[in-house]
C-alpha cells in the first residue's frame, strides 16, 4: 500500500461512519431515550399514578388474574416497581378455553393493574418501550433483518471508533479544543470533543451492543455444539417445562413469604417478575426472576416455588463464566442496574453519542463543500448525503416530539391507537426527508431544526391542555416525574432552536463571504 | 454527595490538564508557563483524576463505582471545554490583559 497507514485509517473511518452513519444516529438517539424508557412510559400514561408496596401489589395482581383469568395455563406478573407504578400482567390461556373460543387467536389475555390490583383503563400506547425496541428491531421490517442491520452497523461504528483513534492524531493534544464560528474547522472540534469525551462509553456501548446480538451474529458456535438451535436456549434460558396439570385444585400460598425468602438468598435484590404455572392446581409453580436493578448482570437468576406449599424446588442463575460475562456486558449496555446519578451520566453520554455521529455527518458534507468545483450544483452524492443528513440529523428528533404529541393529541378511543402514535412518529420523519429534498439545503436545515424546536416546545403546551398533569401541578404536588418530562422537552425546544439560529446565522455568514469572492472575482 | 465530589475533582483535574497546555495558557492562566510549571500542573490534574476514581471507587463500590467515575470524567470535560469554550469566544483584546 502506497498510502500510509493513518490515512488509509483515514479513508476507513470516512466511509464506515457515513455508511452507517444515519442508522446509527437513529440508534443513538432511540437507545438514549430509552435509557428512560420507564419514565417515557408512564409520561405516556397519564391516568395511572400509584406507588405501593410491592408484595401487596403482586398479591393483588394475583387476586385479579384469579378473578380474570383462573384457568390459564401460566400467568406473568411484572409487580410495580420504583420506575413503574403499575403491574403488567399477561396470561396463557388453558387448552380447554382456546378450544372454547373456536380459535387459535390468544385474544385479549393482557392488563395492567394498579398496586391495589384495580384494572387501570391507560390510553392504548407503547410509550418508551417503541424506542427501546426500535433501538435494535426498527420498525416496519422482519426483526431478524433489522436486527442484522444494526449488528452490521454496529460493528462498522467499532471500526470507525478505532479507525478513528488511529486517524485522530492528536487526540490529547485537541482535548479541550472546541472553536465555534470557524466552519469546517468547528464541525471537527465538535466531532473530536463529543467522541472524546465519552470515548470510554462509546467503546463499552458499541461492543457490549454486539454481544447482546451474539448468538445472531455469530451461530457458529450453537450450530457446532446443538442439533437444534432450540436446545441450546432452553438450556441457557430454562423456559419452565410444561408440567402436567394434576387436576386436584390446591390454593396458592401467599406471595409476600416468596418473594421475602428470594429477596434474603439475593442479597436484598427484589423481584423484577413473577410467572404461576398451572395456577389454582396442585402442581403449579411460582417462579420468581430476580429484578434487573440490583445488579449489573442481568441474567435473571430465578428461584422455583411449589405453588401449593411454598416449597422451594429449584433455582437457577447465571452458569459458568461466559454467561456471567455476557450477563455483565449486557447489563452494562443496558444500564437497568443504574440509579438516578449514573442513569443520567448515560443519558449525556447517549446525547454525546449523537452529536458525535451527527457533527462527522456534517463533517463529511463540511469538508467536501470547500472542495466542490461547481458549488451551484454539487454532484449527485454530494446533494444525497446532505438532503439525508437534515432527514436524519433534525428529522428522527422531530419524529420523537410527533410522537409525544400524538399520544396526546389522538382520540383516546381509537382502533389501533397505539400503532398511529409510532405511524405519526414516521409520518413527521418522512415529511422532514421530503422537505430536505424540496427546499434548498440550508433554508431545509434551518426550517426543519425550527421545526423540531417548535414540536418539542409543543409538548409542554400540549399537555398542559390535554392531561391534568404538568409542569406546574408536578411542582404543587411533588409529581417530579411530569417536572422533569416538561423540563427535558423544553431543554431540547431551547437545543434546537439555538441549533436552527446557527445555521441561519452561518448562513449569513456564508452569503457574506460569497458575495466578497464574488466582488474579488469581478475587480480582478 | 459521592458525585458532586467526584465531578468537581475531575473538573479541578482538567482544568489543570488544560492550564498545563502551552496552547491553552496564555487563555487559562493569562501568560506562558515555563515547562516546570507545566509539569507540576499536569501532575496535579492526573492526581486529581486518580483522587476522583478513589473517591467513586469508595463512595459506590468497585463495580458502579469504576462505570460511574467514566460518566463523572465525560461530565467534567464537557464543562471544561464549554467553559474555556466562552472565554475564547470574548474579544481577543480581554485575554490579553490577563482576565481571570
Amino acid at each position: 500500500m502506497r498510502q500510509g497507514f493513518r490515512q488509509s485509517m483515514a479513508w476507513l473511518h470516512t466511509w464506515a461512519g457515513l455508511l452507517c452513519g444515519w442508522l446509527l444516529f437513529a440508534m443513538f438517539v432511540t437507545g438514549t431515550a430509552a435509557y428512560f424508557q420507564d419514565e417515557i412510559g408512564r409520561w405516556m400514561k397519564p391516568e395511572v399514578h400509584a406507588n405501593p408496596d410491592r408484595a401487596a401489589a403482586t398479591q393483588a395482581a394475583i387476586g385479579y388474574l384469579q378473578a380474570t383469568a383462573p384457568n390459564a395455563d401460566i400467568w406473568y406478573i411484572a409487580p410495580p416497581s420504583a420506575r413503574t407504578p403499575t403491574a403488567d400482567l399477561f396470561w396463557q390461556p388453558g387448552k380447554d378455553e382456546i378450544a372454547a373460543r373456536g380459535t387459535r387467536q390468544r385474544g385479549d389475555t393482557s392488563a395492567i393493574v394498579d398496586g391495589y390490583g384495580r384494572p387501570v383503563t391507560v390510553r392504548d400506547t407503547k410509550g418508551g418501550w417503541f424506542l427501546y425496541r426500535f433501538h435494535f428491531d426498527l420498525h416496519y421490517m422482519p426483526v431478524l433483518w433489522a436486527r442484522y442491520l444494526v449488528g452490521i452497523a454496529s460493528m462498522f461504528m467499532l471500526i470507525a471508533i478505532l479507525s478513528g483513534i488511529v486517524t485522530h492524531k492528536k487526540i490529547f493534544a485537541d482535548f479541550f479544543m472546541l472553536r465555534f464560528g470557524k466552519g469546517q474547522r468547528s464541525w471537527l472540534d465538535a466531532h473530536n470533543v463529543t467522541a472524546v469525551f465519552a470515548l470510554p462509553f462509546y467503546l463499552m456501548i458499541t461492543y457490549t451492543g454486539l454481544v447482546t446480538l451474539a448468538t445472531q451474529l455469530m451461530p457458529f458456535g450453537v450450530i457446532a455444539n446443538y442439533a437444534s438451535p432450540g436446545t441450546f436456549f432452553n438450556e441457557v434460558f430454562p423456559a419452565g417445562k410444561p408440567v402436567e396439570r394434576a387436576g386436584v385444585a390446591a390454593p396458592l400460598v401467599p406471595i409476600a413469604p416468596l418473594m421475602a425468602a428470594a429477596a434474603a438468598r439475593w442479597d436484598g435484590a427484589g423481584v423484577g417478575s413473577v410467572r404461576v404455572t398451572n395456577p389454582g392446581d396442585r402442581s403449579a409453580l411460582v417462579t420468581l426472576t430476580r429484578a434487573p436493578g440490583s445488579a449489573i448482570g442481568s441474567s435473571g437468576d430465578t428461584l422455583i416455588f411449589s405453588g401449593a406449599t411454598g416449597a422451594l424446588l429449584d433455582q437457577s442463575g447465571a452458569t459458568g463464566g461466559a454467561m456471567a460475562t455476557q450477563a455483565v456486558m449486557i447489563g452494562l449496555h443496558a444500564g437497568r442496574f443504574a440509579g438516578w446519578g449514573l442513569r443520567w451520566l448515560y443519558f449525556l453520554s447517549g446525547v454525546a453519542g449523537a452529536v458525535m455521529v451527527g457533527s462527522g455527518l456534517v463533517l463529511w458534507t463540511a469538508k467536501r463543500r470547500a472542495k466542490l468545483p461547481d458549488p451551484a450544483h454539487p454532484p449527485f452524492g454530494f446533494r444525497l448525503v446532505a438532503r439525508l443528513n437534515i432527514a436524519a440529523i433534525a428529522g428522527l428528533p422531530a419524529g420523537i416530539a410527533g410522537y409525544f404529541l400524538a399520544n396526546r393529541l389522538l382520540p383516546l378511543v381509537m382502533e389501533q391507537r397505539a400503532a398511529w402514535e409510532i405511524h405519526c412518529l414516521f409520518i413527521v420523519w418522512g415529511a422532514t426527508l421530503v422537505w430536505a429534498i424540496a427546499r434548498p439545503e440550508r433554508r431545509a436545515w434551518i426550517e426543519s431544526l425550527a421545526a423540531a424546536a417548535l414540536l418539542f416546545a409543543a409538548v409542554p403546551i400540549v399537555n398542559a391542555v390535554t392531561v391534568p398533569r404538568n409542569l406546574l401541578t408536578g411542582l404543587l404536588s411533588g409529581d417530579w416525574l411530569f417536572v422533569a418530562f416538561d423540563l427535558a422537552m423544553i431543554t431540547l425546544a431551547v437545543g434546537f432552536g439555538f441549533a436552527a439560529r446557527k445555521a441561519a446565522h452561518a448562513k449569513a455568514i456564508s452569503s457574506r463571504r460569497a458575495r466578497r469572492a464574488a466582488r474579488a472575482m469581478a475587480t480582478a | 454527595m459521592t458525585h458532586l465530589i467526584a465531578i468537581a475533582l475531575c473538573i479541578t483535574g482538567f482544568a489543570s490538564l488544560c492550564a498545563a497546555m502551552p496552547r491553552h495558557q496564555r487563555m487559562v492562566v493569562g501568560r506562558l508557563l515555563g515547562d516546570a510549571a507545566g509539569f507540576r500542573l499536569r501532575l496535579a490534574g492526573g492526581a486529581a483524576l486518580l483522587l476522583a476514581l478513589a473517591v467513586d471507587l469508595a463512595g459506590l463500590g468497585a463495580a458502579y463505582g469504576a462505570i460511574t467515575w467514566c460518566g463523572h470524567l465525560t461530565v467534567a470535560a464537557a464543562l471544561v471545554v464549554a467553559r474555556l469554550n466562552r472565554a475564547s469566544s470574548r474579544p481577543s483584546s480581554k485575554h490579553r490583559a490577563g482576565d481571570r
